[in-house]
């Protein structure tokens, strides 16, 4: 097996007698023993739990138990998911620590019904919105493949986590982007599902009609086998849906694919000079798959990215004004600046940003009458290093660098995405491309990032510490 | 130390008006943040103003959700 193995690698090995999942979990334990102290991917580790758990899955599976391809598998989770081994934070000293407290989100009980060894709660920034504090007493996430640069967020934690093998899989949650920067940045597979797909019932809230829970892995064969386990309604969330999830079949090919390909606005005159020969690169491969390439624009680009804004930023606002109000200086500087825009827009506003969306998601369904896939960079950029994004007070900020993430337009629709590695800057950085689809179309979108993935390795390049890692055990 | 404040129109009419929302909300921002959002504002306005431009979401129905019964305490 390579090192460390993706999540579907690690479940055939399971299944052969290869190996154990408590070898499996003793190696993502002594990868975060020996690298989280620079990564910052953890803000609790549950070691002896999750032993106990790979105890018993090897019990299980010997005694021939399949709970399915997650069984034995170590995994993280983001922490606004709630847990009951242990406090969730949302990185933050003003969540209370009773939300939530000794109960699991439904997503965290489906997977630990499908046997999945999570070893502990993962870095955030600030309720999913602030930047890291480094004068605060949660660890500043670093990017694996440069410890000088930022791993995108907000699923800081899990895809850097993912990217080092510290764990095979995790979740994050995705309101502007969280799970697909991050993935993009980090050079991990990430899949933002259709708003309602997967339940977000204790979830600590950012945007209530965008908040999107979803899995990083290494490839998208490892986010279908997530997928698989935590799509499906739950009664605490009133936006989850009962469309019935179909896995992909995996062919390999994509005869009769038709994949829309997304340039404008994408491609701004400094991005970075590798973005543009790498998503040429991908497209050629898919097209040698046998998908048919036809150029295409997203409507209302634009305005659906500020009706995001203006959503997120009410919706945010309502959840924490009343903290805000009493506990200003508790927040993280770049977090308080952030939910403070939410105080810039009428009600009126928000209502317009709505109907925009409305109108957006219309006519983007009407565009996938024509294309079954739309391809398009997910960041314009690799990983930004801290010092370029530190000013002299010592405030860390992306507010310049937003721009070059193309992927709010997406949590606005609710359409399910999937960021995955498409090449490198001259760096050595992770770049990254966005496969949509139409509503609750994941496997379509997964069955075309599978053919593309089994193509190409760019997925399966670790960095260099995790690789010597790999070579000690 | 300086802080990074964005570059952009933070005129006093901007600041005026961006210190007037937060007060409203209860919001004790300090100087650097009132700059910090009267320097967006503008470019922040822009973008509301083009969302009332979207001809066909003059009939649109808004994708807010209500439906009635009572769900499940999350």
């Amino acid at each position: 097996m390579p090192t460390p193995p993706t999540l579907t690698e690690a479940a055939a090995a399971l299944r052969a007698g290869a190996v154990t999942s408590v070898r499996l979990t003793e190696d993502a334990l002594a990868a975060a023993d020996r690298l989280d102290g620079v990564l910052g991917a953890y803000l609790a580790r549950f070691d002896e739990y999750a032993l106990a758990r790979a105890e018993q899955a090897d019990r299980e599976l010997a005694a021939g138990t399949d709970r399915g391809p997650l069984h034995g598998i170590p995994f993280g989770v983001k922490d606004v998911i709630a847990m009951a081994e242990g406090p969730t934070t949302a990185q933050s000293t003003v969540l209370d620590p009773r939300w939530a407290a000794g109960r699991d989100a439904p997503v965290v009980a489906r997977l630990k019904a499908a046997g999945a060894v999570i070893t502990g709660k993962l870095s955030t920034m600030e309720f999913a919105c602030g930047m890291p504090d480094p004068s605060g007493p949660f660890p500043v996430p670093r990017n694996p493949w440069d410890t000088d640069a930022w791993p995108g967020g907000s699923s800081s934690g899990t895809a850097g986590g993912v990217a080092a093998g510290m764990f095979l899989a995790g979740l994050g949650t995705d309101t502007a982007g969280s799970i697909r920067i991050p993935a993009g940045f980090c050079g991990v597979t990430g899949l933002m599902p259709t708003f309602g797909r997967v339940p977000k019932s204790g979830v600590v809230p950012l945007g209530y009609s965008l908040d999107h829970v979803g899995p990083l892995a290494r490839s998208a064969r490892d986010c279908a086998a997530v997928l698989d386990v935590i799509a499906g309604p739950d009664p605490g969330d009133p936006d989850s849906v009962s469309v019935p999830y179909i896995a992909p079949e995996f062919g390999g090919t994509l005869d009769g694919v038709r994949i829309g390909v997304v340039r404008e606005h994408h491609f701004p005159d400094d991005a970075d000079p590798a973005l543009a020969p790498a998503f040429d690169e991908a497209l050629r491969v898919l097209a040698g798959l046998g998908a048919t390439l036809v150029e295409t624009t997203l409507p209302y680009w634009a305005e659906t990215i500020t009706a995001n804004f203006v959503t997120m930023g009410a919706e945010a606002l309502a959840y924490h004004r009343a903290n805000l109000a009493a506990r200003w200086d508790d927040y993280v500087p770049s977090t308080r600046l952030a939910l403070a825009r939410g105080a810039l827009a009428t009600g009126a506003d928000y209502v317009q940003a709505q109907r925009v969306r409305r109108v957006a998601q219309q006519a983007l369904t009407r565009l996938f009458d024509d294309v079954d896939v739309i391809a398009a960079p997910t960041l314009g950029i690799g990983a930004p290093r801290y010092d370029a994004i530190t000013d002299a007070a010592g405030n860390i900020s992306v507010d310049a660098e937003s721009r070059f993430f193309f992927t709010p337009y997406w949590d606005c629709v609710g359409n399910p995405v999937l960021a995955a590695p498409m090449g490198v800057t001259a760096a050595g950085l992770p770049l990254s491309m966005q496969l949509a689809g139409p509503a609750f179309g994941e496997a379509r979108i997964l069955r075309t990032a599978d053919a593309y993935q089994r193509a190409t390795d760019w997925h399966l390049r670790v960095p260099a510490l995790a690789a010597v890692q790999g070579d000690d055990r | 130390m300086t802080e990074t404040v964005p570059a952009g129109p933070g005129t006093a009419d901007a600041t005026a008006e961006v210190a007037a929302m937060l007060a409203r909300c209860g919001l004790p921002a300090g100087p650097y943040e009132l700059a910090y959002l009267a320097a967006e504002y503008p470019y922040l306005k822009a973008g509301i103003d083009m969302l009332y431009t979207v001809d066909a979401a003059k009939d649109a129905d808004p994708a807010l959700r209500f439906r009635a019964g009572v769900p499940a305490a999350r």
